[in-house]
């Protein structure tokens, strides 16, 4: 069929990715792109204009004044040495253990990390790991550990599927994304089950 | 004494953005009109947007799409294609394959002083382009493998008059896929006529027959388990959301009833649930609740 067999039950993690690259992340310029009057009138030609995101921004980049861009732009601009990326505060060895302790602490609930941790932390640390003021190492393992105390909690979950609906909360979009193919069929047999059973009596 | 001027400011606030918020006010109901006018304004369309359209409009369109795109990917159904929005966006990209021609050609031009930086620009604008056609490619790939799968059931709901979606296949679907629809299940037809169904009895013919032990039609799964996010936010001619209503502790939010198990939920804004499709999907449909 014209899409894969295996993007029909769900998103592929790249495709989550291109989802959460469109988010906004602040970024301190390494150029500017910001005109004088004169420049302006000369040049036209090298102006930022974008289609799906705001090109302000960019065409008004200033040396170390940190401003706001769609990630898959920041990301660029690194991988072209023209930026370095300013790490969100939830991405820092203090915020993840006051995270890793409310995990520890509640069993029952998940902490209320930003719905793209995951994905956004792993891009990170691969592209721009020398932007961080911990070690990087260090915070690759306690995402590490909140991701496997998460697991934990989403397998315990798991058995209060239902037929009718459930409520979920604090679940970043990959997490949902790798127990979607499990979890709707689950419930999908259930009401069939139920249905069935319903029909009949 | 405290006087709460909150009102006051927001007024202030008005003013200033007033420009911007008339530009962008055109809405993107035209998939959702009945009848003839529809399809006809479609050439209107296409010439009113051919002129240069507004930053904070591009961007909303941007996020239409996206949104379009992944309730598109997981719901059961094939929903109706947004035929201006697709327009707008296929302009669009147009527009900037040829702009980055020309910037390009401009920099084979004088290479004596474009640097690396002065690249950077059209470097971004390629990247940006590649990001917006995968979505839009994914977008129509995803709508023909449902048109493939439905495509008996489509067709037979096509001739019930008093539908108003799929009475009328060019709303439901664009002009191209009308065309796949009707080619495709025409080659399919005809490699089973030849291969198998001329040797069978007149009576066991029929390939849309729903007499028999199994239904051969294929009907969207209704009652499909989806994932949604509650966004809200929908502001109807009332000036507020008629839907929204507020739970026991207060917080605003939907209430919906499945009506197999005689069971109230309600949705809170902003929190994800896993659901089956029946009950949100006119929620879906107004824009209240995105497929995740």
């Amino acid at each position: 069929m014209s899409l894969p067999k295996n993007l029909q039950v769900g998103f592929s993690p790249q495709e989550i990715q291109f989802l959460i690259e469109n988010e906004p992340i602040r970024i301190m310029p390494r150029i500017t792109t910001r005109k004088t009057k004169k420049q302006q009138s000369t040049d036209l030609g090298s102006q930022w204009s974008l289609l799906t995101c705001d090109d302000t921004a960019v065409n008004n980049m200033v040396v170390m004044n940190s401003c706001e861009v769609t990630i898959w732009l920041a990301l660029l601009l690194k991988q072209q040495g023209k930026c370095n990326i300013i790490v969100p505060s939830w991405l820092t060895l203090q915020q993840l253990d006051k995270y890793l302790e409310y995990e520890l602490k509640n069993t029952s609930r998940f902490s209320n990390l930003p719905w793209n941790w995951l994905v956004l932390s792993t891009l990170l640390f691969s592209r721009c790991s020398d932007d961080f003021k911990d070690p990087v190492h260090l915070l690759r393992s306690k995402i590490q550990d909140l991701r496997e105390v998460r697991l934990g909690k989403v397998n315990k979950g798991l058995q209060y599927l239902n037929e009718s609906h459930l409520q979920l909360e604090n679940l970043s979009l990959m997490e949902i994304n790798e127990m979607r193919p499990y979890a709707c069929g689950i419930m999908d047999k259930l009401r069939t089950i139920h249905d069935a059973s319903n029909d009949t009596s | 004494m405290n006087i709460d001027i909150d009102d006051i400011l927001a007024e202030l606030d008005r003013d200033t953005t007033a420009v911007e918020r008339e530009s962008s006010s055109y809405d993107d109901v035209g998939n959702k009109t009945v009848g003839g006018n529809g399809v006809s304004q479609l050439g209107d369309v296409e010439k009113q947007y051919s002129v240069q359209s507004s930053k904070s409009e591009r961007i909303s369109d941007f996020q239409k799409l996206v949104t379009q795109w992944r309730n598109e990917r997981m719901s059961p159904e094939l929903l109706p294609y947004p035929h201006e929005l697709m327009t707008r966006t296929l302009h669009r990209i147009q527009e900037r394959v040829e702009l980055i021609e020309t910037l390009s050609m401009g920099y084979l031009e004088d290479d004596r002083e474009s640097t690396v930086d002065s690249k950077l620009p059209l470097l971004c604008m390629e990247a940006e382009l590649e990001r917006l056609k995968f979505l839009v490619r994914s977008f129509i790939r995803c709508r023909l493998s449902k048109i493939d799968k439905y495509s008996i059931y489509l067709r037979q709901q096509s001739e019930l008059p008093e539908n108003p979606y799929y009475g009328r296949l060019d709303l439901l679907m664009s002009e191209e896929e009308v065309k796949y629809h009707m080619k495709h299940s025409e080659i399919l037809l005809k490699l089973f006529n030849n291969s198998i169904l001329k040797h069978l009895p007149e009576e066991l013919q029929a390939v849309n027959d729903t007499e028999g032990s199994i239904s051969m039609v294929d009907e969207p799964n209704w009652h499909k388990t989806v994932f949604i996010l509650v966004c809200g936010g929908v502001i109807d001619e009332t000036g507020t959301d008629s839907k929204l209503t507020t739970d026991e502790d207060g917080k605003p939010c939907y209430s919906v009833i499945i009506e197999d198990l005689n069971e109230e939920i309600y949705l809170l804004i902003g929190a994800v649930y896993v659901i089956r499709y029946s009950v949100i999907k006119d929620l879906m449909n107004e824009g209240r609740v995105i497929l995740i």
